[in-house]
C-alpha cells in the first residue's frame, strides 16, 4: 500500500480492467475472489498461541505474497486499579524492513503505529473481552500480549492481520490456575505484619507454578490449558477496495495503488445469526454517499461471514492435526 | 562534521614505519603509553590518561529503596558521556559506533562481570541499599578511548569509599566521614581492558594501545578485559581482518602479562594516594 | 577430541525457566540437559527459499530452537546520499528481535543498545568479507529477523547472514561460520542452549573455513585463560563442521534451481502445496 508506486499508464490499465464487464484482473481473479490463503497454527513454541498466515504466496517456491506471524503471550499482572479486573489485551504490530524494503525507518515506524492502532482498538474492545483472563479477583490477572509481525507484504495487509490475529487467539491456551494455593501466604502476610514478605507472597501465588503442578502428567503444559472464552467472537476484517461504482477484494499492491479509497469493515460473528460491526474505517481520499456506504457495509457482512466460517473450519482442522500429532508423540514416548 | 580521513601520505608513512618495526611515538608494538592517574580531592574522583587520551571518572553513592525483584543487592549505574569536546569525530545526540562500543564495554566490564560485590551494598534488605553512580567523561580522544575509560572506571571504584552506616533494628545511621572512617567498596577483582589494533596488511605486526592515527587506520580491533589472575572477562573481536587462531591466543597471552604489570601500577598509585590522605581525615 | 560428529537430534529444551529443581548441565553419564553429548551440535536446518517482499536473497536458519530469518536486498541504490561511497558498497545491517521470541516477552526497539551492538558486530564482521569494491556507489541491505531464541543468537545471525548473502549471489571471500562454546567446570561444551548459556562462561567464535582464520570472537563472562584456549580451538574446529552443513545447503539449493531451469514449462513438483489450503 505504501511501497508500490506505479505509472499513470499502469494505473489506468488496471482501472480499465476492473471497470470492464466482465471485469478483468491481472491474475485472472473475479472481483470478489481471494488469493490462496495458507495458515498454520502453533508456529512459535514459546508463546501461548500462534499462527502464520500468508495470502497469495507462490505455491511453487513459496515466494511473494503477504505473510504475517501472530503470537500471543500471557503475562501475570498485578491489578492496581479496579478497572483492570479480568485481564487486559494489548496488540502490537511490527513490520519487518524486509517486507517494506523501500521504506525509510521513520516511515516504517509510522506504518507500524497505524496498524497497531487499528488492531488494538478493535481487539481490546470490552465487547470482545474473553471472560477467563482473570486469575484472582482484584489481585492478579493475565495480560494478553498479541504481537503481530509482518514479514512480507503484497497487498491486503489489514485482512491478513485480522485473520492471523484471530487464528492466534483461537489457538491460545490459558494455563489453568487454581487459587486455593493462595491462602497460605495470606495468613503469613498478616502474621508477619509489615515485614518484607513481598518475595514470599509472589512465589506463593505464582500461578504458572500451580498450573504446572496440577497437570504434571502432560508432556508439555503449554499445550494444555483452557481456550479463551468466546473465541468464536474474534472478528474478521474485509477491505473493500472502491473504484467508482465497483468494489473488489484482496487487492494486490498495484491494485491498491490504483484505487483512491478503501473501506475496512470488521465484523464479529458469534453465530450465523448474531453479528456485530466491531470497527470500520475509510482509508483514502474519495467520498462515499451514505446509501452506497450502507450497501457496502451490508455486503461486507456476507464476505466476513464466509471468511469466518472457512477460517473456523480450518482452525478446527489445525486443532485436530496438532492434537493428533501430540497424541502420537505422547504415545510413542510411553 | 566529520574530519577527513587520514591522507594517503599519512597512511603510507604509518604503514611503512610499522613494517620497519617502528611506531610513530617510539613505542614497542606491545607497549602501552604511560598511564597517569590523578586523584581529586574527593574520594572516587579520578582522572586517567594514556598519553594524550584523557578520561575523568567519578563515583558517588546514595541510598535508595531496592527494586522488588532484587531486594538484597545494591544498584550500579554507569553514565558515560562522550561529548564533541573529546574529539570532533563525536556528534551530540546520535551515538556513534565507538560510543556504543564504549558504553557496552563499560557495562560488561563493570556491571556484568561482577566487579563490585552487589550484596555488600545492601544496608537493610528490601528497604535500603546503596546506589552507586559512575560518571565517565571522555575529555580528550587521542586513540584507545575504550581502555582509558575502563581503567578510569575501575580505578574510580577502587578509590571510592562510602560512608559507614550502622543499622539498629530498622534504624539506619549514616556516619559522617569525619566521625568514622569511610569504607572501601568490596571488589571481587580488578579488571583491565586492553585493545590491540591490527591492520589490513597482515604483514604488519598488531599493536597494543593504538594511538589516534593507528586507530583511524586499523583493519580491526580486539579488546580483551581481564584481571591479574589470568581470568578473562571480555574478549571482543567484532569482525575486521581475520586472524590466525594462534595470533589470537598470542595476543591474549600478551594481555595476561600486561594486566599483571598494570595491576602493580594501579595498586601502588592508590596506596600512595591513600597514605597522603590519612593525615587529612584525622 | 574432535567435534566431528554432528548428530541429528531434536533438542526439546522448550521451557527452561521455572519449576523443577536445578537442571544438571552435564550429568555423570556425559549427557547434557537436552540429551546431547559434550561436543554434539544441535540440529541445523536451512531453508533458502525466497522470503520477504522480493528479497534478492534470503535464508531461514535454525540451530535447535533458535530461529533466524535473513533477507538481503541489493546491491541497490543507497537510500541516503551520505551513505554512498565512491569506491565500495555500503553494508547496512538491521536486526529485529520478535517480542515473542523469548520465554519472557520483551519488546526491543531499534535504538536498544544490545541490538545496536549486535548489528554493529555483524556489520564489521561482514564488511571485510563481502567484496564491496565490486559495487561502488551502492548499498547492500541485510535485514535480520530473530523469531526464536534458545541460545546462540550471534552464532545463528552470522551463519544465516552468510547463507543469505550466498543466496543473493553477492560475492564474498569466504563463508563465515560461527559456533558457541562453553565450559562446565572443566569440560567444554559446544553449541549452547539458553539454559547453558545463562549458567556457563561462553565464547562465540566465527571462522572463515577456507583459511582457518578467526574473524569474530565474543566472550562476556569470566573464564580462565587456559580454559579459553581450549574452548577457542574447539569452537574453531566446530565451525568447520557447520561449514559443511552450510555448503551442502547452498549446493542443494543451486542444484534445485538448475533442475527447475532445465524443466522450463513443466510444472515443478516437490513444493508443499495443498494441505494447508482452504
Amino acid at each position: 500500500m505504501t511501497s508500490a508506486s506505479i505509472s499513470k499508464a499502469e494505473k489506468s490499465y488496471i482501472q480499465a480492467g476492473l471497470l470492464t464487464s466482465p471485469p478483468r484482473r491481472a491474475d485472472g481473479r473475479y472481483l470478489h475472489d481471494f488469493r490462496a490463503i495458507y495458515l498454520e497454527t502453533g508456529v512459535a513454541p514459546l508463546s501461548n498461541g500462534s499462527a502464520r498466515l500468508s495470502i497469495g504466496r507462490n505455491p511453487l517456491d513459496g515466494s511473494g505474497g503477504t505473510e504475517v506471524l501472530a503470537a500471543v503471550k500471557l503475562e501475570v499482572e498485578n491489578i492496581e486499579e479496579q478497572t483492570l479486573d479480568g485481564g487486559r489485551i494489548a496488540c502490537n504490530v511490527s513490520c519487518s524492513p524486509s517486507a517494506y524494503p523501500h521504506l525509510s525507518s521513520g516511515a516504517l515506524d509510522d506504518l507500524q503505529h497505524d496498524l497497531t492502532t487499528v488492531l488494538h482498538q478493535t481487539l481490546s474492545h470490552p465487547s470482545l473481552h474473553p471472560k477467563n483472563l482473570g486469575i484472582i479477583p482484584r489481585k492478579k490477572s493475565w495480560l494478553l500480549n498479541l504481537d503481530l509481525l509482518v514479514t512480507a507484504e503484497a497487498g491486503n495487509i489489514y485482512d491478513a492481520l485480522f485473520l492471523a490475529a484471530r487464528a492466534a487467539l483461537w489457538d491460545t491456551k490459558v494455563p489453568r490456575t487454581r487459587s486455593v494455593e493462595y491462602k497460605t501466604p495470606k495468613t503469613f502476610l498478616s502474621a508477619s505484619g509489615d515485614m518484607d514478605v513481598d518475595q514470599d507472597t509472589r512465589s506463593g501465588f505464582d500461578t504458572r507454578h500451580v498450573a504446572h503442578a496440577t497437570d504434571f502428567e502432560l508432556p508439555d503444559y503449554w499445550d494444555e490449558g483452557e481456550i479463551l472464552e468466546g473465541r468464536e467472537r474474534w472478528p474478521v476484517a474485509v477491505t473493500l477496495n472502491l473504484l467508482h461504482t465497483v468494489h473488489f477484494l484482496d487487492a494486490t499492491l498495484q491494485e491498491e495503488a490504483s484505487c483512491a479509497s478503501r473501506l475496512l469493515v470488521v465484523y464479529s460473528h458469534e453465530s450465523p445469526t448474531a453479528y456485530t460491526i466491531q470497527s470500520m474505517r475509510m482509508l483514502g481520499s474519495d467520498e462515499l454517499s451514505i446509501p452506497h456506504l450502507k450497501k457496502l457495509i451490508k455486503e461486507a457482512e456476507g464476505f466476513t461471514r464466509s471468511m469466518a466460517t472457512s477460517l473456523t473450519t480450518k482452525l478446527e482442522d489445525e486443532d485436530f492435526r496438532r492434537n493428533q500429532k501430540a497424541r502420537e508423540k505422547f504415545g510413542r514416548r510411553k | 562534521m566529520r574530519p577527513p580521513s587520514p591522507s594517503i601520505p599519512e597512511k603510507e608513512f604509518l604503514f611503512s614505519a610499522l613494517k620497519q618495526g617502528l611506531r610513530l611515538d617510539g613505542r614497542e608494538f606491545f607497549e602501552t603509553r604511560p598511564v597517569t592517574l590523578t586523584f581529586g580531592p574527593e574520594l572516587g574522583w579520578v582522572e586517567c590518561s594514556l598519553g594524550q587520551t584523557r578520561v575523568l571518572a567519578q563515583v558517588d553513592a546514595k541510598m535508595i529503596k531496592p527494586p522488588p525483584e532484587r531486594p538484597f543487592e545494591g544498584v550500579i549505574s554507569i553514565h558515560s558521556e562522550i561529548s564533541p569536546m573529546a574529539s570532533s569525530e563525536f556528534e551530540l545526540g546520535r551515538p556513534s559506533e565507538e560510543e556504543v562500543t564504549i558504553t557496552r564495554m563499560l557495562d560488561k566490564v563493570i556491571r556484568r562481570s561482577d566487579v563490585v560485590d552487589k550484596e555488600s551494598l545492601c544496608i537493610l534488605a528490601g528497604q535500603r541499599v546503596w546506589h552507586l553512580r559512575l560518571n565517565v567523561h571522555c575529555l580528550s580522544d587521542s586513540g584507545n578511548l575504550l581502555d582509558c575509560a575502563c581503567l578510569a572506571g575501575i580505578v574510580a571504584l577502587k578509590h571510592f569509599r562510602r560512608p559507614d552506616v550502622e543499622v539498629i533494628g530498622e534504624e539506619v545511621t549514616v556516619h559522617h566521614p569525619t566521625s568514622r572512617a569511610p569504607i572501601p567498596l568490596s571488589l571481587h577483582h580488578n579488571l583491565y581492558c586492553f585493545t590491540f589494533a591490527f591492520f589490513s596488511d597482515t604483514s604488519i605486526h598488531p599493536v597494543l594501545d593504538p594511538n589516534h592515527l593507528e586507530q583511524r587506520l586499523n583493519g580491526g580491533l580486539i579488546s580483551i578485559a581481564l584481571n591479574a589472575h589470568r581470568e578473562l572477562c571480555v574478549v571482543q573481536k567484532s569482525g575486521g581482518v581475520p586472524l590466525e587462531p594462534a595470533d589470537v591466543l598470542r595476543i591474549v597471552n600478551v594481555a595476561v602479562q600486561k594486566a599483571k604489570d598494570l595491576d602493580v601500577i594501579v595498586e601502588s598509585r592508590l596506596r600512595e594516594d591513600w597514605e597522603g590522605r590519612k593525615v587529612e581525615v584525622r | 577430541m574432535s567435534a566431528d560428529r554432528l548428530l541429528l537430534t531434536l533438542s526439546d529444551s522448550s521451557d527452561s525457566s521455572d519449576g523443577h529443581s536445578r537442571i544438571e548441565i552435564l550429568n555423570t553419564g556425559g549427557y547434557r540437559s537436552d540429551g546431547r553429548r559434550q561436543y554434539e551440535l544441535r540440529t541445523i536446518s536451512i531453508d533458502l527459499s525466497p522470503q520477504g517482499s522480493g528479497a534478492d536473497g534470503s535464508a531461514s536458519l535454525t540451530h535447535g530452537l533458535t530461529q533466524v530469518n535473513v533477507c538481503v536486498f541489493g546491491p541497490r541504490e543507497a537510500k541516503m546520499r551520505s551513505q554512498t561511497y565512491h569506491d565500495r558498497a555500503n553494508v547496512n545491517i538491521e536486526v529485529a528481535i520478535a517480542a515473542f521470541s523469548a520465554s519472557e516477552r520483551r519488546k526491543r526497539g531499534r535504538g536498544d543498545k544490545r541490538i545496536l551492538e549486535l548489528s554493529q558486530t555483524l556489520k564489521s564482521t561482514f564488511e571485510p568479507v563481502i567484496q564491496t569494491s565490486l559495487y561502488p556507489r551502492s548499498q547492500i541491505d541485510i535485514y535480520i529477523q530473530v523469531l526464536q531464541q534458545d541460545g546462540g543468537l550471534l552464532q545463528a545471525c552470522v551463519n544465516a547472514t552468510t547463507l543469505a548473502l550466498a543466496n543473493a549471489g553477492i560475492p564474498t571471500y569466504d563463508f563465515v561460520c560461527a559456533v558457541t562454546g562453553g565450559v562446565h567446570s572443566t569440560s567444554p561444551l559446544l553449541d549452547l542452549t539458553l539454559l547453558e548459556e545463562n549458567d556457563l562462561p561462553n565464547v562465540t567464535v566465527a571462522v572463515m573455513p577456507r583459511s582457518g582464520k578467526i574473524t569474530l570472537v565474543s566472550m562476556e563472562t569470566r573464564l580462565h585463560v587456559d580454559r579459553f584456549e581450549e574452548i577457542f580451538r574447539l569452537a574453531g574446529e566446530a565451525g568447520k563442521v557447520i561449514h559443511r552443513e552450510m555448503r551442502k545447503a547452498v549446493k542443494d539449493r543451486t542444484e534445485q534451481l538448475v533442475a527447475s531451469m532445465q524443466s522450463v514449462g513443466r510444472p515443478s513438483t516437490g513444493a508443499d502445496v495443498g494441505d494447508n489450503e482452504y
